[in-house]
C-alpha cells in the first residue's frame, strides 16, 4: 500500500491518499477549460520571469542553479527544443496537416519524476518539458533531501492565473529510499516514468513494476568531458569553460572531468593555455559556492593531488581544496575528478582523444576551428557523444538529452487520414 | 633519536614542538634525497608553503599511496610491513629496514612500558605464533603483536586453526596458564579475535583465573563487533570478567600500520597520548588546514622513527578530535585525542559517473 506517500505540495491535497490526490489531477487537466500549449509556454515564461526579479527572495533556492532553469524556462528557449521534434507546433493544441494526414501530438498521461538525491532541480527540468506538453508529473523527493521543488511551485502559483492553473497538475511527494511499496504504487500509476541519478537509483527504479504500455526516461550517469583548440579560445570563453566545470561542483553528468587541449603549437603556447585556464578557474571556483566537502570527500582530493604527482604529472592548485588542475599525457583511469578537479591532456591529433571517450560519455564542450569541429564531432557523435555545447553551454539542459528526444518520449501521437484526401 | 631521561608523556609543549621541528626538518631531508616520489610530493607542497616547518605546515601522505605505490627511502629493506584486510582489498606496504625496525621496537616498548610498567611478564598471545613469523613481510596483526614483544618474559600463543577459522587452542591456553602459575601477565589479541576467543572460551566453560594486575591490550577494528551491537564497555566485561579482572584491566590501543612503532592506548581518561617523538594534527574537513581542539577531522599522524619509507607524516582516513591540549588529568603532558573511527564514504551526487571503456 502507498500509506507512506507523503504529499509536500500542493497543500490542499496534503494527508490524501496518494491514489486520490493523481486522480484529481487528471480530472484537471482533461477540463474542458484546460491550458493549451501557449498558455503552458506562458506559464514556465511567467516562472523564469520570477525566478529572475531581483525583488523575489531565493532563499534555499540560491545556489541550487536557479539560473540555469531560469534560462531553461524561458519561452523562446522551450520552443526551440519542441521544434528541434515537432515540425508544427500547432500539432501540439490540434490536428494539424502534415502532408496527406494530419497529426496531433497529445501528452502520454501522468508523468512520476524521481529526482536524483543531492540535485533536486534536476527534476525541474523534466518536470518542465513534460507539464509543456500538457502530462500531469508526480515528482518524488527522497525523505532526507532538502525540498527545493515545493518552493518554486508556490513562486508559479504566484507568478500568473497560468501559473497557478499549471502548478496544480503536479504532485510534490515524499518517500523514502527504501519503501519499495510506494516506489511501487507510484512506478505502476505513471504513464511515463523519468528517472534522474546514479547508477544504483536508476537500476533500481527501472526495475519496478510497471504496465506494459509506460514509458521509461533513464536520465543516468554520464561522464563529460571538453576540447579545446587555444587558437580558437578567447579569455571570455576561457572563462566560461572554467564555469561549466566549477557549476554544480563537477557532480552534473554534462560537467567535465577532462579537457583535452590542442598542443600544435609548441610546449609554450599550451603553457600559456594552462596559466590563463587555471587563473579563470581560480576565479570561478571562489566566485561559484560549493558544497562544503565531507571528510571523505577531502582526502579524496588530496590523494587525486598525490597520484597525479607520483604518476609523473604536474598541478595547478590553491592552497587548500578548492581546485585542481592536473596535467598529465593522458587520462588518468584512477583519478576521481569530481569537486573541481580536472585532468588537462595535450593532443596533436584528434586520433588521440577517441579512445579516451568512454561508453557512458555525454557531452564534449568544444571550443575549435570550423573545418577540426566537423572533423571531430562527427566521429565523436558516432563514439556515444550526446551533445557538443560550447563553453559556457555545458549544463544547459536541452532536448534532446543523453540523446533522447525528450518531446516524443512525452507525447503520444495520434495520426487522422483526413476526409479530403480519401 | 630519542631524549636522554625523558619519558614519552614527560617532556613540556614548547620543548617537543622545538624537538620536533628539527627531527622532522631531517627527516623531510632524508626522504626528499632518498625517495624520487616523495621529492615530487613536497615540491608541489612547497610550492604552495612558504611558512617555516611545523607539525601543523608539513607535507602529509596520505595512507592509500602505500597501497598503490612502492614508496622507499632505502634499497636495502629488510621486511614490508603490510595492513590487513581492507575495504578496498588491497594491502599498504611499508619498507623497514633495521634501523627503522629497532626504533620502532623501543619506541613502542617505551609507550606502552608506560601505561602498563617495565617489569617483563609471561606474554598471552590470542593469535597463531605463524602471524608473526615471516622474514620477509610481516602482516599489521604480527606487527601489533611484536609491539609487545620487548615487556615479554615468555611467549604463549594460545589460538590453533581449524577449518579455516581460528579457534582457542584449549591446551596450549592450559599449558599456558600452568607455566604462568599466579604471576601478573599480559595478554594481546586483534579486537574481533580477542572477543571471539572469550566467547568460545565461556562457551566451553573452560576455568580462568588471573593475577589481579595482569592486563589484556587490544587494538584494531570494530566494524564488526558494532555489527553485533558490542560497544567499547560490553567488549571490556566480556574480556575482564572471565578472569576476574577489572574492566579498566582491559586496554584498547589505535595504532596504523604506516606508523608502526607509536600504540595509542587508552588512558583512564579514555584519551589517546602522543608521545614527544611523534605528533597528531586534526585536518578540517573542507580545507585541510589544521583544526583546533574539540573539532573532528581527518587524523593526520607523525612520528620520527622511519628512515626507510617516508610513512613518518601521513594522512589517515580516521577521525577524531584534540580534547586536551596539555594536563590530562592521568598526568601524561601534551596532546591527548579521542580516535572516532573511520571517516563514512561520500555519499554519491549527482549523476555524473566514472569513465566505462
Amino acid at each position: 500500500m502507498s500509506r507512506d506517500i507523503e504529499i509536500a505540495f500542493p497543500k490542499g491535497l496534503r494527508g490524501q491518499p496518494f491514489a486520490e490526490a493523481v486522480a484529481r489531477l487528471r480530472v484537471a487537466a482533461d477540463a474542458p477549460d484546460a491550458l493549451s500549449y501557449r498558455g503552458r509556454l506562458q506559464a514556465l515564461n511567467d516562472l523564469s520571469d520570477r525566478l529572475l526579479a531581483p525583488d523575489v527572495p531565493m532563499g534555499s533556492l540560491s545556489g541550487a542553479g536557479v539560473p540555469f532553469l531560469a534560462a531553461f524556462l524561458r519561452s523562446s528557449n522551450l520552443e526551440h527544443m519542441v521544434a528541434r521534434e515537432v515540425a508544427l507546433p500547432e500539432s501540439l493544441e490540434r490536428f494539424t496537416a502534415v502532408g496527406r494526414k494530419s497529426l496531433r501530438i497529445l501528452p502520454k498521461g501522468l508523468a512520476c519524476h524521481w529526482v536524483a538525491g543531492n540535485v533536486p532541480l534536476l527534476g525541474m527540468f523534466s518536470w518542465a518539458l513534460s507539464a509543456l506538453v500538457g502530462n500531469v508529473n508526480v515528482i518524488r523527493l527522497s525523505s532526507r533531501q532538502e525540498d527545493l521543488v515545493t518552493p518554486l511551485l508556490q513562486l508559479l502559483e504566484s507568478a500568473s492565473p497560468e501559473g497557478r492553473r499549471l502548478a496544480s497538475e503536479t504532485l510534490v511527494v515524499f518517500f523514502d529510499r527504501d519503501d519499495a511499496a510506494a516506489h511501487g504504487v507510484m512506478s505502476e500509476a505513471a504513464d511515463v516514468r523519468i528517472a534522474w541519478g546514479g547508477k544504483e537509483a536508476i537500476e533500481a527504479i527501472a526495475a519496478l513494476p510497471t504496465r506494459w504500455e509506460s514509458e521509461t526516461i533513464v536520465l543516468g550517469p554520464r561522464v563529460s568531458l571538453a576540447v579545446v583548440d587555444p587558437a580558437h579560445i578567447s579569455d571570455r570563453t576561457i572563462t566560461r569553460l572554467a564555469t561549466d566545470i566549477a557549476y554544480f561542483d563537477q557532480l552534473a553528468c554534462s560537467s567535465p572531468h577532462y579537457l583535452f587541449v590542442k598542443n600544435d603549437s609548441g610546449a609554450a603556447s599550451f603553457d600559456a593555455f594552462v596559466d590563463r585556464f587555471a587563473a579563470a578557474f581560480d576565479a570561478q571556483a571562489r566566485a561559484i559556492p560549493r558544497h562544503p566537502l565531507d571528510l571523505s570527500e577531502t582526502y579524496q582530493i588530496h590523494l587525486d593531488r598525490s597520484r597525479v604527482l607520483l604518476d609523473g604529472g604536474t598541478l595547478r592548485r590553491d592552497d587548500e581544496t578548492k581546485w585542481t588542475v592536473a596535467l598529465l599525457e593522458s587520462p588518468s583511469r584512477t583519478l576521481t575528478c569530481a569537486n573541481r578537479f580536472l585532468e588537462v591532456v595535450p593532443f596533436a591529433s584528434f586520433e588521440e582523444i577517441y579512445p579516451h571517450i568512454p561508453l557512458n560519455v555525454q557531452t564534449i564542450v568544444t571550443s575549435l576551428g570550423t573545418e577540426d569541429t566537423e572533423t571531430f564531432t562527427d566521429r565523436a557523435a558516432r563514439l556515444g557523444v550526446c551533445r557538443f555545447p560550447s563553453p559556457g553551454e555545458g549544463n544547459h539542459f536541452e532536448s534532446p538529452w543523453d540523446g533522447l528526444p525528450m518531446i516524443s518520449r512525452l507525447t503520444r501521437w495520434a495520426l487522422r487520414t483526413d476526409a479530403r484526401s480519401q | 633519536m630519542f631524549l636522554p631521561g625523558a619519558s614519552p608523556f614527560s617532556v613540556e609543549p614548547d620543548r617537543k614542538a622545538e624537538y620536533l621541528a628539527g627531527q622532522l626538518a631531517m627527516l623531510l631531508e632524508h626522504h626528499r634525497t632518498r625517495c624520487p616520489g616523495y621529492a615530487r610530493l613536497v615540491e608541489d607542497w612547497q610550492r604552495e608553503n612558504a611558512r617555516p616547518l611545523s607539525s601543523e605546515n608539513y607535507p602529509f601522505v596520505p595512507v592509500t599511496v602505500f597501497k598503490e605505490y612502492d614508496l622507499r627511502s632505502t634499497s636495502d629493506a629488510v621486511m614490508d610491513v603490510k595492513s590487513s584486510a581492507t575495504t578496498s582489498g588491497t594491502s599498504a606496504r611499508i619498507a623497514v629496514d633495521k634501523a627503522t625496525g629497532k626504533r620502532q621496537n623501543l619506541s613502542a616498548t617505551k609507550v606502552l612500558a608506560d601505561f602498563i610498567g617495565e617489569k617483563q611478564r609471561p606474554y598471552l598471545v590470542f593469535d597463531l605464533e605463524r602471524t608473526v613469523r615471516g622474514s620477509e613481510s610481516m602482516s599489521a596483526r604480527g606487527a601489533a603483536i611484536l609491539a609487545l614483544a620487548h615487556l615479554a618474559s615468555s611467549f604463549h600463543f594460545v589460538m590453533r586453526e581449524q577449518d579455516g577459522e581460528l579457534v582457542v587452542d584449549q591446551q596450549a591456553l592450559t599449558d599456558a596458564l600452568t607455566s604462568i602459575g599466579g604471576e601478573p601477565f599480559i595478554a594481546y589479541g586483534f579486537t574481533y579475535l580477542l572477543y571471539q576467543a572469550h566467547e568460545q572460551l565461556l562457551d566451553s566453560s573452560f576455568a580462568l583465573n588471573a593475577h589481579r594486575d595482569s592486563v589484556f591490550l587490544h587494538s584494531g577494528g570494530w566494524k564488526k563487533l558494532i555489527a553485533l551491537a558490542v560497544d567499547k564497555g560490553a567488549f571490556n566485561s566480556a574480556i575482564a570478567r572471565p578472569w576476574g579482572l577489572a574492566p579498566a584491566n582491559v586496554i584498547d590501543f589505535y595504532g596504523a600500520v604506516e606508523q608502526v612503532g607509536i600504540p595509542y592506548p587508552d588512558c583512564a581518561q579514555g584519551l589517546k597520548h602522543v608521545p614527544y617523538w611523534a605528533d597528531v594534527v586534526i585536518r578540517r574537513s573542507d580545507s585541510l588546514e589544521p583544526a583546533p581542539a574539540g573539532e573532528t577531522g581527518l587524523l593526520q599522524l607523525m612520528n620520527c622513527l622511519p628512515l626507510s619509507a617516508p610513512n613518518h607524516s601521513v594522512l589517515t582516513e580516521d577521525m577524531g578530535r584534540i580534547v586536551v591540549e596539555d594536563g590530562c588529568p592521568c598526568g601524561r603532558r601534551g596532546k591527548a585525542f579521542e580516535f572516532m573511527g573511520r571517516a563514512p564514504r561520500s555519499e554519491v551526487r549527482g549523476c555524473s559517473d566514472v569513465p566505462r571503456h
